[in-house]
């Protein structure tokens, strides 16, 4: 293996500054999946600018609207972090059931964002969450929605000088709810999974975002589904409607694939279980 | 052994030592600046496992295992973000007390990488700055944590005309702890002197045996009276104070040195001086000016104990007092002040070839080119003065502190000497701001219109004169203040003491009697019935009115315009006290005073030289502006150079708030000679050529016979508001200074900032008990404002000046501080209705 720059900034300032001089830098953001590509030759990297010790990006700061969770909080702060339990216990149970314990300990939200991987485990919950996106760079800073940032992807993405710095999720008090169907429970990478976050009132439903990931390139949103939810009561919510309208949509985000079959299945049972996890409480196990 | 890391590297030693030493001393780390070793000032601190801590309290042993990290530690890019963040905000003066402040910003920040103003003023309580009243450096703190996060340090580019706040050219070395002050040198074989000072304010010093202390291993050589090849009195203005005190010569004050012993290490100084045995017979000191003058009382120099006396007479006061309405009369009493500038006094004195040169940090190199030439009865051309970065002054580096004293050391051992003074020595060394008991009468008419003026001064001066005369005649003239009074009569008298002496400080005298005549202000609007406001509004001078000493205001004057500026808060505010001031900008009263500058094209640039002292109001600065403006070339193209008697031509003393008018219509003069040479030319094709200017301010004597004599080519005025809460806190000050043109607005700012925050200490905290002439402070207990001390200060600008001398400029260092006291005084008479007349007040919120 050739020999690598490796840069291990104090500040985020400094990496931005690095990123801008750096011609096709890889951001080190935990190394859970990195770390084993340049291992296993992979990739091919010349310089490295490891994020660690940014303090700014460790942390989970809150206020009156929002909570803004840095992109270098690793899954294990985030089933630590209280408000993230209450509020927003969609992603409180996608990162308690996030891979193993060793890999929590290491892995950071921003990393799996930023791997963009159709099966990456936080983005649904993001996204039913009406999460927002921070990058920084020279130029300043960047807000993006989730749902805008991996429906127009090619467009959007993050770019070579830029970092993530936030997720911002606003505070609206959804009941928030995820379920993940893998081949070994939480070890494996989800073959397919929901997330769901929805606002009742004397069981009439409000409002509804619903997610689905590993049923495409990218996680989406359901949105025409969401739609016909609103004003129904919270029984509607598993009908065979909306049931079907899931089934549909997975048929149609991938339907020339071999899993299509098994997965247009498995979605509404996914989704069942995400849903009772938001209205109920943890389901799984 | 003992190891810990610094900067990441291991570093072991068998020493214990004090950290500080080790660290400027073994490893040259000399960004850890030495301000008072007590503990107290926070120039030395570093960060340790994480945490700020101050070098002078730690030793090598108790951080054994620890790591540690000073700015030679930071990355590059941390290192520019500091160094942007405090050029750009201001926030660097003097330049002393940044690397401290820099290392207590980094730990919170490593710690708190968002904090708020409170959190940022808690972290730096620690840190003590006597130039900048701390406003701007806690912005640049938050700068600094906005470029820690964003990265985007500006690239900007600035023309360097007057009016622009270019970032000040020194702080970007300042920033980072590269920028020498003379005690951050160290030269081969250099060797390190220390005076033996006077056990007693007063004694008989009947034999100084020094034959121990020449055993001792270490001991180059011990020097006495008799070593001394010249003058042995020197000073300022009057040759009264010795070098050295002879045996069967009675000392003046406990700062007295008696012997001089150099030394090859610095640690056996204090070992060395032990071994010299002085036989004293203890006298009874005089330590009150009423005291000295008793017909009975002994004499303390050979002409007696009165310095000097002085007196200002218009019209007829006691005449006007019969037909008076109101008339106030009260006693005030200020104390002495300690000027607190963060670098103690040093100097290295050494030979190249048969030159004696020395590096000092003071404020004029030709002053010390005087007085030691006198001390050692040789020629000037065979000495040299160059200056390095000055830690602040304020007046108080005017006399020869340490200077003399190596270069005394140097010429007889021929070897480099140092001589450093610590915290104490310099406590107990140099001259004060005087102390004085006056006796002060207003009297107006029914409308309010001052009519009568009367002021008796007396002030204690110490064991020396030092600045003692003028700062006596400062008093004086001023007292009265920047209003219309027909008739007027000033008496004034500086008394020698055994105390230690008083000179030049940032005032001049006039922080004195105006906190006087100011306060009998505010008693006699409240007799009258209107606002202190009014009172000063209705009596201050216009253009072309008679100036209490004589003189007619002339058209810059802009008392005026500094009362208006300042109403609207005035009003606003309930518990507010108010005060204005003059100061003068440059000697005058027909003192012989020069600004000198050279410009010279070296390499494409052009070097400014001149050895005007910067003592960290923002001299290099402004010339470097002038140069732009006049010839109009970039900031890029213009080097200020050091002072340095071989290169520089004289222009005085960094005193009476003269530098930027003097030596800026010197520079500007010089500037417009290379602006006429370089039509149809380049600078290349100017190579080597000099271009030089002067500027003489043309002033009339004290006691002139002309009615209306010149007494200064210029004054500055201003006036404070200060705002107190219920309690009695400041809660803000607002503050218009009229400076004709700011040549740089955020160095005038910074220099109202700090002049308040000064004046605040004056006002409030700050004292300088004694004992029977023994000064009983030490650094932490002087009562210096900190930042979680520092109120809001809004400062306002009045330019209105079309003088074309230095653009208009007049001084500022000094008025900032003056009526920032009787502002306090009259904000608190308002709040409780008691009419305080000492300082610093009592029963406040701060003293009780």
């Amino acid at each position: 293996m050739e020999s690598i720059i490796f840069h291990q900034p104090r500040y985020l300032g400094e990496a931005i500054q690095l990123l801008h001089e750096t011609p096709n830098p890889a951001l080190l953001a935990g190394g859970t999946d990195l770390i084993i590509d340049i291992n296993k030759e992979r990739k091919k990297v010349e310089t490295v600018i490891d994020l660690s010790r940014i303090e700014v990006l460790k942390t989970i700061t809150v206020n009156e609207i929002e909570i803004e969770i840095g992109s270098m909080v690793t899954f294990a702060n985030l089933c630590e972090n209280p408000i993230i339990k209450q509020e927003f216990f969609g992603l409180f149970l996608c990162a308690k059931h996030f891979a193993a314990p060793q890999i929590r300990n290491m892995a950071t939200i921003g990393g799996n964002i930023i791997n963009a991987s159709a099966a990456a485990d936080s983005v649904p919950v993001i996204m039913s969450l009406e999460g927002k996106f921070v990058f920084n760079s020279v130029e300043g800073e960047r807000i993006i929605c989730a749902v805008e940032y991996f429906s127009n992807y090619e467009k959007e993405k993050i770019k070579p000088h830029e970092v993530l710095t936030k997720i911002k999720l606003p505070r609206k008090g959804y009941l928030s709810g995820f379920y993940k169907l893998g081949k070994r429970n939480s070890l494996a990478i989800a073959r397919i999974n929901a997330a769901v976050s929805l606002k009742e009132k004397e069981g009439v439903v409000e409002k509804i975002n619903i997610a689905l990931g590993a049923v495409g390139r990218y996680p989406f949103r359901v949105t025409e589904i969401e739609k016909i939810c609103v004003e129904k009561p919270l029984s509607y919510l598993e009908s065979d409607e909306v049931l079907i309208g899931l089934e549909t949509a997975v048929y149609e985000s991938i339907k020339n694939r071999p899993t299509m079959p098994f997965k247009k299945e498995a979605v509404k049972g996914v989704y069942i279980l995400a849903l009772q996890s938001a209205l109920g409480g943890e389901l799984n196990g | 052994m003992y190891e810990f890391y610094v900067n990441g590297s291991l570093v072991q030693t068998e020493k214990d030592l004090s950290l500080i030493d080790f660290l400027r001393e073994e490893l040259n780390i000399t960004s850890v600046k030495n301000g008072c070793a007590e503990g107290t000032c926070g120039a030395c601190t570093i960060i340790v496992d994480g945490k700020a801590m101050r070098a002078c309290v730690l030793t090598t042993s108790r951080v054994n295992g620890k790591k540690i990290m000073t700015i030679e530690g930071f990355t590059d890019f941390e290192k520019e973000v500091y160094r942007y963040s405090f050029a750009k905000t201001g926030a660097v003066q003097c330049g002393f007390c940044t690397p401290g402040m820099v290392m207590s910003t980094k730990a919170l920040l490593d710690q708190n990488p968002h904090p708020n103003d409170e959190e940022i003023k808690k972290a730096l309580r620690g840190n003590v700055c006597r130039c900048t009243g701390y406003v701007k450096i806690i912005e640049a703190v938050k700068l600094v944590a906005s470029l820690l996060d964003t990265g985007c340090i500006p690239d900007e580019t600035y023309t360097g005309k007057i009016g622009e706040s270019i970032p000040r050219v020194d702080a970007y070395d300042k920033v980072v702890g590269i920028a020498d002050y003379v005690d951050d040198i160290k030269l081969p074989g250099m060797l390190y002197g220390k005076a033996l000072r006077s056990k007693y304010p007063r004694a008989l010093v009947k034999k100084i045996d020094v034959n121990k202390a020449l055993q001792h291993p270490d001991c180059v050589c011990v020097l006495t009276a008799k070593d001394v090849p010249g003058e042995r009195f020197i000073g300022h203005l009057v040759h009264d104070w010795p070098a050295l005190i002879a045996e069967g010569e009675e000392t003046r004050y406990v700062g007295d040195a008696l012997a001089l012993v150099a030394s090859t290490k610095k640690a056996s100084l204090e070992e060395i001086l032990n071994l010299i045995d002085v036989d004293y017979e203890e006298l009874e000191p005089i330590t009150r000016p009423q005291d000295a003058l008793k017909p009975d009382a002994p004499k303390i120099h050979p002409n007696g104990n009165i310095l000097r006396i002085e007196k200002i007479e218009r019209g007829n006061v006691e005449e006007a007092f019969k037909n008076a309405k109101y008339v106030v009369s009260n006693h005030y009493s200020t104390p002495f002040t300690e000027h607190a500038f963060l670098e103690p006094e040093s100097a290295i004195a050494f030979y190249e070839g048969d030159i004696l040169t020395i590096y000092s940090g003071a404020q004029g190199i030709y002053d010390e080119y005087r007085e030691i030439s006198m001390l050692l009865g040789i020629p000037k051309e065979k000495m040299r003065i160059i200056s390095k970065y000055v830690g602040g002054a304020f007046g108080g580096k005017e006399d020869m502190s340490v200077q003399h004293h190596a270069a005394l050391l140097a010429y007889h051992t021929k070897k480099p000497v140092k001589v450093t003074l610590s915290r104490k020595e310099s406590i107990m060394v140099h001259p004060k701001r005087h102390a004085m008991e006056i006796d002060c009468t207003t009297a107006c008419d029914e409308e309010g219109n001052i009519i009568a003026f009367k002021a008796k001064i007396v002030s204690d001066t110490g064991a020396y004169a030092s600045l003692g005369g003028p700062v006596l005649q400062r008093a004086c003239t001023h007292a009265a203040g920047p209003y219309h009074i027909p008739n007027v009569l000033i008496e004034g008298m500086a008394v020698y003491t055994n105390n230690p002496p008083a000179g030049a400080f940032r005032g001049f005298g006039v922080t004195q009697s105006a906190f006087a005549a100011e306060s009998n202000l505010n008693q006699l609007a409240k007799l009258i019935g209107i606002s202190p406001w009014e009172i000063r509004y209705k009596n201050a001078v216009s253009p072309g009115e008679v100036l209490p000493n004589g003189q007619i205001a002339s058209e810059d004057t802009a008392i005026k315009e500094t009362l208006l500026a300042v109403k609207e808060e005035y009003e606003k505010h309930q518990y507010v006290g108010i005060a204005c001031a003059m100061k003068n900008s440059g000697l005058g009263v027909g003192v012989p005073d020069v600004g000198r500058c050279k410009l010279t094209i070296i390499d494409n640039k052009i070097h400014v030289r001149t050895s005007a002292a910067r003592v960290g109001q923002g001299l290099t600065t402004v010339l470097l502006q002038i140069v732009c403006e006049t010839v109009g070339v970039k900031p890029e193209d213009v080097v200020v150079e050091h002072p340095d008697t071989l290169h520089t031509p004289n222009s005085g003393t960094s005193t009476a708030s003269r530098q930027t008018l003097f030596t800026g219509e010197a520079c500007r003069r010089a500037a417009l000679e290379l602006k006429k040479a370089l039509e149809g030319k380049t600078l290349r094709e100017l190579a080597n050529e000099e271009f030089y200017g002067e500027y003489e301010g043309i002033t009339d004597p004290m006691n002139s016979p002309k009615p209306n004599p010149i007494s200064h080519v210029a004054y500055g005025y201003a006036t404070q508001v200060v705002v107190l809460n219920e309690e009695g806190k400041v809660m803000k000050v607002i503050a218009a200074h009229d400076c004709g043109k700011a040549i740089n607005p955020i160095t005038v700012e910074g220099q109202i900032e700090g002049g308040i925050v000064m004046g605040l200490g004056y006002a409030l905290t700050e004292d300088f008990p004694l004992n029977k002439g023994v000064p009983q402070v030490s650094f932490g207990k002087l009562g210096l404002f900190r930042t979680t001390d520092i109120p809001e200060i809004k400062s306002i600008i009045i330019e209105k000046n079309n003088s074309e001398l230095a653009y208009g400029a007049k001084g500022i260092g000094e008025i900032t501080t003056i009526p920032t006291a009787p502002a306090v005084q009259g904000a608190y008479y308002l709040l409780d209705g008691k009419f305080r007349t000492s300082l610093p007040l009592k029963e406040t919120y701060y003293k009780k």
